[in-house]
């Protein structure tokens, strides 16, 4: 994918991971096995010494992405690859995470590490400082009795706390020191690759720059790369040499940093980049807010997963509507297509004194009160969206859902509910997975290469 | 500046979120070496709790003396040698008083100055009695709860650990066990095996283990979801010594407590079966059987009279020590949980 020079340090090739999230051992026998999709088909490259940001809001799966590739987390398929050092002149060899024994993978430990997120949950609390930073020179017998001591003290210091510190029990100190405890718990096996799994978003906002000013010298110094898990864009920015965004599952957008803050974008890291808070008052840049949340990863929506959020979606060939109000029909579709009564399409209340059930609604009112919800104006401009939006809404008055749901889906189907975007590159070292820059797609056609509209992301 | 409004960013920078800037700042905690004072662990803080609790600290000094009363009542001889000289009880415990020559005590004697308790149905010094039943009930009640406690300990962290089919199948054996009540089982074990110290205990732990497993495995389940296993496995940690360093010292607290409780329970649970007849054989100085003995003198003692001291002094031996079981568990249980509100207030920040 990335066409940066050099060989990656630590790569993976369609990392999945799904949770089996069926509700006990009878649902097993059965073989009613529902997967959570936490991790699908992901591609990543990671380079010597290099901060790699991955970015999405929470439940995209991001988590399970770092500790997947470290097999904290079995994961479901596709394989992660480090590249070894052997011997002392700096030689390189491959090999393959996913395939090492749990004992080789335990020797592995010793050059890939990770930082938790949670300073408070991830310090056993029964055991003193010394003896968490002692564990891996124990288990790995790095060091023993005064060469021991001596490590931990270095280690306190490194990362910015005194030797005196080793005595005492994590719940005496704050989370910037308790954050501190764990990086000098992932630096005694001397890593060369540290996944941080947001390690400053349970902290203050003024000790965040305190840990990530840490992590940076401590880049340096080590020759560290990095796996930096985030949430918000505006912590990977300075620290990242590459992001990537991430939206159920799978990469949306990866780039240097500069290509991601700048445009072409992928309307999802668009949205994420506008919510960046700005201090100036005179800021006017557009929030793009995103409606609803994010849909649950057991079931997530086809083809381009954003796209029952996204501010952009394709309109089908021959739909000519301002682009707002071509958003909420494709609402006013995806409401519809999961309702069983009128209630969950639209609640009415103050629309008509006297009905307050959407069943006893005059078709006139009826049609009032949803389009009033969807914020769909009365009549569209297009005469075709017009008369298709009529009869469904005819279809819905009746309660003949199912009438409803076939006539807006055959006049209101995005390309990007139908085809699975590739990641596309739009840059040295850019991709972006979306279909307004796939070059398949042109003019409101859809040349599929492959013959085929399968979720196989291939590059 | 113009005041035009823009969409261009970073045009205004605040500085302390500037990270070439903040290496300047001072240290945010307040934290020192002074400050900080003595450390200790969870345990040495839930100790200083219970020291100061008064309740508790009664309940341990009735068991503690109760103890050393039935431990020096009579002298213990192991294999040959005297291991304990002392005898506090004036008697024999199964020395029939009447049988003796210098002796003029009968049955059912009413507390005397020789016998303070008085004597039983067959004439045997009551106070003597009650000191010595202590060594079977009390003893029994800590044996059962240590192999109990010690089986259900490593069984349900096992299967709270592992999770999966193997916690199904050890969950399914402990429902199994569960499906009957604690009591009948002990009796169905001692019915079968008949009467008898070991047979006892086994009685009691049979079925005893149970709760204690499925207490560990919900401690277990929640506090694997800590990240400091999860880290523990980072580090490249085996499965063994994740569980005993890190889930099962964190789980021991509700251990503890519960199984301080549990002593009393099992003492009652002794004296009942004796009470039926069940436990150990009859004649035998404990205090449930001593009850047992005396039970149809409840209604109408020999010529009219109830000798209420055949089952007062018994009865409230058993009572005494159930009794000052619960109020060190209960101690122990503030302790923990004090402490537990303590840890919530510190860090931060
Ligand atoms: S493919 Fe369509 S829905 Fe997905 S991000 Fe691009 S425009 Fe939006």
């Amino acid at each position: 994918m990335s066409r940066s020079s050099g060989e990656p340090i630590l790569w993976a090739e369609g990392l999945t991971k799904y949770y089996d999230a069926s509700s006990g051992f009878i649902d097993g026998l059965l073989g009613r096995t529902k997967w959570v999709k936490a991790v699908d088909g992901i591609d990543l490259e990671l380079h010597e010494g290099e901060t790699l940001g991955v970015v999405g809001e929470s439940g995209c799966g991001k988590s399970t992405l770092g500790r997947s590739l470290l097999r904290l987390l079995e994961p479901t398929d596709g394989s992660v690859y480090y590249r070894q050092r052997v011997g002392e002149n700096g030689r390189r060899e491959e090999v393959e995470l996913t395939g090492l024994s749990s004992s080789e993978l335990r020797d592995l430990r010793t050059d890939v590490q990770y930082i938790f997120q949670d300073p408070f949950s991830s310090l056993n609390p029964r055991l003193t400082v010394g003896d968490i930073i002692g564990e891996p020179l124990d288990i790995h017998d790095i060091a023993e009795g005064e060469a021991r001591t001596e490590r931990i003290y270095e280690l306190l210091e490194t990362v910015g706390l005194s030797q005196n510190h080793a005595h005492r029990y994590p719940h005496e100190f704050s989370g910037g020191q308790r954050q501190r405890i764990g990086i000098a718990r992932a630096l005694a096996v001397d890593p060369e690759v540290i996944v941080c799994d947001e390690p400053v978003s349970a902290l203050d906002v003024s000790v965040q720059a305190q840990i990530l000013n840490l992590l940076e010298d401590l880049q340096e110094e080590f020759g560290l790369s990095y796996i930096f898990i985030a949430h918000d864009l505006s912590v990977v920015e300075h620290i990242s040499d590459r992001i990537a965004v991430m939206y159920l599952g799978e990469f949306a957008e990866v780039g240097t940093t500069e290509e991601v803050f700048s445009p072409p974008h992928h309307p999802y890291a668009e949205a994420l980049l506008s919510a960046i808070p700005e201090p100036d008052p005179l800021w006017n840049g557009e929030q793009i807010l995103l409606p609803g949340t994010v849909p649950s990863p057991m079931n997530p929506p086809s083809g381009c997963r954003f796209h029952t959020r996204c501010p952009r979606i394709i309109p089908p060939d021959g739909i000519d509507l301002p682009q707002d109000v071509w958003r909420s029909i494709v609402d006013l579709k995806l409401r519809v297509r999961g309702a069983e009564e009128l209630e969950a399409i639209t609640a009415v209340d103050e629309v008509d004194e006297e009905a307050t059930d959407p069943n006893e609604l005059p078709r006139e009112a009826f049609d009032r009160s949803v389009r009033e919800e969807f914020e769909i104006p009365e009549t569209v401009s297009d005469p075709t969206v017009e008369r298709a939006l009529d009869e469904s809404l005819d279809a819905l008055h009746d309660a003949e859902f199912e009438a409803a749901r076939e006539r807006l889906e055959e006049t209101f189907t995005s390309p990007c509910e139908t085809h699975d975007p590739h990641q596309v590159p739009t840059g040295e070292t850019h991709e972006i997975a979306c279909l307004l820059y796939d070059d398949r797609y042109t003019d409101g056609e859809f040349r599929s290469d492959d013959g085929a509209t399968d979720a196989v992301a291939d590059d | 500046m113009s005041n035009e409004q823009h969409t261009e960013r970073g045009r205004i920078r605040v500085t302390g979120f500037d990270p070439e800037r903040v290496r300047q700042r001072d240290s945010l905690s307040d934290w020192t070496e002074e400050s900080g004072g003595e450390t200790e662990g969870r345990f040495e803080r839930a100790w200083k709790r219970f020291k100061r609790n008064r309740t508790a600290l009664i309940g341990l000094f009735v068991v503690a003396v109760l103890t050393l009363l039935a431990v020096f009542a009579r002298p213990i001889t192991m294999m040959g040698m005297t291991v304990q000289p002392f005898s506090i009880a004036p008697y024999d415990p199964t020395t029939i008083m009447y049988m003796s020559p210098e002796s003029s005590a009968g049955t059912y004697d009413s507390p005397t100055l020789s016998h303070p308790m008085g004597t039983d149905g067959d004439g045997r010094d009551l106070f003597s009695r009650v000191l010595y039943g202590g060594r079977y009930s009390i003893s029994i009640g800590f044996i059962v709860v240590g192999l109990s406690a010690t089986f259900g300990l490593v069984y349900g962290a096992i299967s709270g650990y592992y999770g999966g089919w193997t916690d199904e199948i050890l969950m399914r054996i402990v429902d199994t066990v569960y499906a009957f009540p604690g009591l009948i089982l002990a009796l169905i074990i001692v019915a079968t095996l008949g009467g008898g110290y070991w047979q006892l205990v086994a009685a009691f732990a049979i079925p005893g283990w149970i709760t204690y497993a499925r207490l560990i495995r919900g401690e277990v389940l929640t506090i694997k979801e800590n990240e400091y296993v999860m880290a523990a496995k980072a580090l490249g940690a085996r499965d063994r010594s994740v569980i005993f360093k890190h889930i099962v010292p964190n789980a021991m607290p509700p251990l503890i407590v519960y199984g301080t409780l549990n002593i009393g329970t099992v003492v009652i649970g002794v004296a009942a079966l004796g009470f039926l007849g069940l436990g150990m054989p009859p004649g035998t100085a404990e205090w449930g059987t001593m009850l047992d003995q005396t039970r149809e003198t409840l209604i109408q003692g020999p010529g009219g009279a109830i000798p209420w001291w055949a089952t007062v002094f018994p009865g409230g031996a058993i009572f005494l020590f159930v009794m000052a079981m619960n109020m060190i568990g209960d101690g122990v249980n503030d302790a923990f949980d004090a402490q537990e509100t303590g840890i919530e207030g510190q860090g931060g920040g």
